[in-house]
């Protein structure tokens, strides 16, 4: 019986545990999570500060998760990899490995602020408990300052918004979401949003005093409440420190393995294959981490597996504007705007390799899809895509066969 | 397993199989009751590429990109291997019509995720669109 | 300019009921139905409606119906309406009036008029689900005497014979007047029950030839598509001389339609018209007929049957009996019901006689002349149901052609407008939208679902009457009676009056 240990309880370990099961059915799986909470699903903290929907919920696989699979899990902190011996030390016990996969994951980015530790309510928004602890300072109201209008911050917004709270939120960037949309889609939500948020952008944080945060500009906010979304960084010490190739995260290949024998790696700690620029990247995204947990699972477990259609992508719905994009935004620009929505798709070469849509998202899957094959694309097409005829634009044999059921797009 | 398959070289572009399947999913016992001044919002959608139609819904895929990236749970394999929606965990983000190839996956009025669910929580039994289309267009098969 | 006409039907829509889906307005090919954004509803031109019944057969709630139209002329029992109608058409265009499928008008239809015996006490009635029931039918000539070799041994030298599981085949209708999807379920029903299609005059698209050992092929005047793998394709060979729905007349497939595989199949330019003649030209008399019945034996080697088809005229029986003796193997006899893909009204309404009172005196004659036994007959001309089936056998025949129950089958509502090529439902229309229609999986299966459903009946009334063979059927007018005839009608179907002993 094979002896897999994980590293990490969260979607990657997930997707890992699905692809093992799937090519080793007697596998002797070991979760050891340094967060001691069965499996949930992160990306979801947002949607229960907002009362979307419960804290029961965040437990998307059900709380007995581990045990339906029958995973054992270790709730400690791993704090030692040893390659040779094949064994992994946490909390001075030693769980031997045939095949193991590092998961840790990324922290929030704290960066040293002087004035920080003066602060009263501060908090990250990242883990469950994080939430839970955010949740516990809103619901006595106040003024909330949140720094970074990444994805994160907006999604933490969204939720503080439920509890009548004054927001502002601050970011180096000249608009919102700088990295997960376009500048014209970015301005499109700053524009929207700023009746609710009052946004300070261009806005690089000095020092706090108190609970007051005074900007470069010499511009000062009072708040009561102040979240910290300034990003997250991959946590690759582990591996580090025993000598696998790492960059701001864990180099693997295309099958999820590091450099080092016998150790693969997944989900927002590894820089894996992407596919749109074909270089390695780190991605941090839900669909990467499972996948990419799978195919490392997979691969565990003997059978072959390559993971080569990541790509970026993103949906959200904030504030009830939905936000849907995939790939790169390089290349040359197609947009529209249908009514209130906007939609742009980026080519290169007669090649699709990204799009951002605001509002309408119907069938997007359809365009990440001719991301991912790199399906040639006619100029004409590129308005039909956007206008949503979209399926159609499958070449009629793939199509035929993929209804037909004799092929998977 | 059982899937719906189209046969497109049969599908006349009558768009007969959206109005079953609205009525199939509706709740409501008579078709007229179900389809009367409402708007529709189907699980099966037929589309023409200007020459030919067809009528796209839920593959049920092998390894479904809609379940790989829901972060709620809400999609979800049932023993039959059907991909099945829970509505009650949606929160609407969209990553399934995101990565769904077959644009099978749609967030409704309600905010909510839907999709062909193969007539099986109504009580038709069989996919109301494959009984009801008039030309055997779309089937229901073991392939 | 007036318009003189007045819509024959008119369009019916339960509002309560009609759920604005439009599924009517984009299946009517004749653009009746049409959303009206204006009033948020559905409105319907009835003066284009064909009453055709798809609109009525899609509709997901059931919200149209079709009715005749009660706008009505003053009556008159003379002048019908029908008589002004086709005037003011005549009046407006100057031209032939054209009809599709069989004479509608109200002749006596003779086989409701006949009934069917059944066996009492006497002799006992058969349970055809519990003793076998023949209804396999050879078609040929049947020899006069055995033939033994020197030993005595029987020489097993039979002549060219077609093999049916049951007396009836699809009817001749041609690729080009039908569509290439009602041509495969033909095809493919012919095979799975056993029996046959026949190709029409149009020629056998090369998709078809792997049905061949079910396949019958025509040879007609204009001689479309008629080459050597062709006939040598075919199970037997039809010489097409007439047909019953136009007697004496040639056809005319408009230019329009020789498009495509229809045009190669025929053998024709695109877009030619495919004049087929009234007469050969090399036919003028039982002499010349003889001549090319054995160019077509000695081209296919004397290993397919021929069949001769006539329609049925005053002298039928004369014209049969000088086929009989002309080397053909099977006469087919088509009666004045029959259908057609197109035919001048005024012929189609008034020329030829029905099929029961031309195969009465067919078979007599026949026998008189004890030249039965050089032929088979096969009739055709409105055979309805599996009654008329076992009437026309009684009556003398060796099966049956059914063309129109064919089509009634795959979908037809007899609307009789095959001829505008519009046909709702890709029966009669070259169009590939309206082709598509019609899915050849279902119209086949429909076709041997209905022949299945027959065969079963025919071995009903078989068992009732005390038959086990449907060889013991041919010309048994015995188990036949009229009701309501009179005793001209009585003689020429050769059978008694009800009550009659």
């Amino acid at each position: 019986m094979k002896k897999y240990v994980l590293i990490g309880g969260s979607i990657a370990t997930e997707g890992a545990i699905e692809g093992i099961l799937s090519a080793d059915k007697s596998a002797d799986i070991t979760v050891i999570c340094g967060e001691k909470r069965p499996l949930y699903s992160r990306p979801l903290i947002s949607y229960v500060l907002e009362k979307k929907t419960t804290d029961e919920k965040l437990y998307f696989r059900g709380e007995d998760y581990y045990e339906k699979k029958g995973v054992k899990k270790v709730f400690a902190t791993a704090e030692k990899i040893d390659p040779e011996k094949k064994i992994v030390c946490a909390e001075g016990l030693e769980y031997p490995y045939d095949e193991l996969l590092v998961a840790t994951g990324s922290k929030p980015f704290v960066p040293l602020i002087k004035g920080l530790e003066g602060v009263s309510k501060k908090h990250t928004f990242y883990t469950m408990d994080d939430m839970i602890g955010l949740r516990g300072d809103l619901e006595k109201g106040g003024k909330v300052l949140i720094v970074g209008a990444g994805l994160i911050g907006m999604k933490c917004a969204e939720g503080v918004k439920e509890y009548g709270c004054e927001i502002v939120i601050a970011d180096m960037a000249p608009r919102p979401l700088p990295a997960a949309t376009t500048p014209e889609a970015g301005r499109i939500v700053q524009d929207r949003l700023s009746a609710i948020i009052d946004f300070r952008l261009n806005a690089a944080l000095d020092h706090f005093d108190g609970d007051k945060a005074v900007f470069a500009s010499g511009e000062e906010v009072d708040f009561d409440i102040l979240v910290l979304a300034l990003g997250v960084r991959p946590q690759v010490g582990l591996l580090k420190e025993i000598g696998a190739e790492v960059n701001r995260g864990i180099l693997v290949n295309e099958k999820m393995q590091t450099t080092l024998p016998h150790i693969y790696a997944a989900g927002d700690v590894v820089e894996s294959y992407e596919a749109v620029s074909g270089d390695k990247r780190l991605l941090q995204l839900f669909p990467s981490a499972y996948l990419g947990g799978k195919t490392a699972g997979k691969n565990m477990a003997g059978e072959e597996s390559l993971f080569l259609t990541d790509i970026p992508m993103n949906a959200t719905n904030l504030f009830g504007i939905r936000i849907t994009s995939a790939g790169l935004f390089v290349g040359e620009k197609t947009e529209v705007t249908v009514g209130e929505d906007y939609r742009a798709l980026y080519a290169e070469d007669g090649v699709i390799k990204g799009f951002i849509l605001i509002g309408d998202s119907a069938r997007a899957g359809i365009l990440t899809d001719f991301i991912r094959k790199k399906r040639p694309i006619g100029e004409k097409d590129k308005k039909e895509l956007l206008a949503g005829r979209d399926f159609a634009l499958y070449p009629a044999e793939e199509r035929k066969a993929a209804l037909g059921g004799n092929y998977e797009i | 397993m059982k899937k719906i398959y189209v046969k497109e070289e049969w599908c006349l572009g009558c768009h007969l199989c959206e109005f079953e399947c609205a009525y199939a999913n509706s709740g409501i016992g008579n078709i007229v009751l179900a389809l009367k001044d409402k708007e529709i919002d189907p699980n099966v959608k037929v589309l023409s590429d200007g020459k030919i139609t067809f009528a796209v819904s839920c593959r049920h895929c092998d390894e479904p990109l809609c379940i790989s990236a829901c972060i709620s749970g809400a999609l979800s394999k049932d023993e039959t291997g059907a991909v099945m929606v829970d509505k009650s965990k949606c929160v609407g983000c969209g990553s399934c019509v995101m990565v769904c190839p077959y644009g099978a996956v749609r967030i409704t009025k309600e905010g909510t995720a839907n999709k062909c669910q193969l007539c099986m929580n109504n009580t038709f039994g069989e996919p109301l669109c494959v009984k009801k289309c008039p030309n055997g267009a779309i089937v229901f098969e073991e392939k | 300019m007036i318009d003189y006409n007045v819509a024959p039907f008119e369009v019916v829509r339960d509002y309560d009921k009609c759920v604005n889906c439009r599924v009517c307005e984009r299946q009517c090919s004749n653009e009746v139905h049409h959303y009206e954004e204006g009033f948020g509803k559905m409105i319907s031109d009835s003066t284009k409606c064909v009453d055709c019944q798809r609109c009525v057969c899609l509709c997901p709630t059931k919200a149209l119906k079709i009715l005749p139209n009660q706008n009505a002329f003053r009556p008159n029992a003379n002048w019908q309406q029908k008589y002004l109608t086709e005037i003011y058409k005549q009046a407006e265009s100057g031209g032939v009036l054209l009809s599709s499928m069989g004479n509608p008008e109200p002749f006596p239809v003779y086989f409701d008029k006949i009934l069917i015996n059944a066996s009492q006490v006497t002799n006992p009635s058969i349970d055809p689900l519990r003793e076998p029931m023949e209804t396999r039918v050879f078609l040929g000539a049947k020899p006069q005497t055995m033939q033994r070799d020197r030993e005595g041994k029987i020489l097993p030298k039979l002549p060219p014979r077609l093999k049916l599981s049951m007396p009836v085949m699809f009817s001749a209708m041609s690729y080009g007047s039908i569509s290439y999807n009602a041509h495969a379920a033909l095809a493919r029903a012919a095979e799975k029950l056993g029996i046959y299609y026949n190709t029409g005059e149009g020629g056998l698209h090369k998709d078809f030839y792997k049905y061949s050992a079910n396949t019958i092929v025509q040879v007609a005047s204009g001689r479309f598509g008629v080459h050597k793998d062709y006939l040598e394709d075919g199970a037997a060979i039809e010489i097409k001389i007439g047909q019953g729905a136009k007697p004496g007349i040639g056809g005319h497939l408009p230019g329009a339609k020789i498009v495509g595989d229809v045009s190669k199949t025929r053998m024709i330019p695109e877009g030619s018209d495919a004049v087929s003649p009234a007469p050969h030209h090399d036919i003028y008399s039982i002499e010349d007929l003889r001549q090319l019945v054995y160019s077509i034996k000695e081209a296919t080697e004397y290993k397919k049957p021929v069949i001769v088809k006539i329609a049925a005229v005053h002298n039928v029986a004369a014209i049969a009996s000088g086929i009989a003796r002309s080397g053909a193997d099977i006469i087919a006899i088509d009666g004045f019901r029959g259908g057609t893909g197109a035919a001048p009204t005024r012929i189609r309404d008034n020329v030829g006689i029905p099929i029961e009172l031309a195969l009465g005196s067919v078979d007599q004659r026949l026998r008189e002349e004890n030249i039965r036994d050089n032929v088979s007959l096969v009739v055709a001309g409105s055979i309805r149901s599996s009654a008329d089936v076992v009437k026309a056998i009684c009556l003398g025949a060796d099966a049956v052609y059914i063309g129109s129950a064919s089509l009634v089958a795959m979908g037809c509502h007899l609307c009789r407008t095959c001829n505008y090529g519009k046909c709702n439902w890709g029966i009669a229309t070259q169009r590939p939208d309206l082709v598509k229609r019609l899915n050849p999986d279902i119209a086949a299966e429909r076709l041997i679902n209905m022949l299945t459903a027959w065969n079963h009946e025919i071995q009903e009334m078989m068992g009732g009457m005390g038959i086990n063979s449907i060889e013991a059927l041919r010309g048994n007018r015995l188990m036949l009676r009229g009701v309501g005839l009179n005793e001209r009608e009585l003689a020429v179907l050769g059978i008694k009056h009800a009550g009659e002993v």
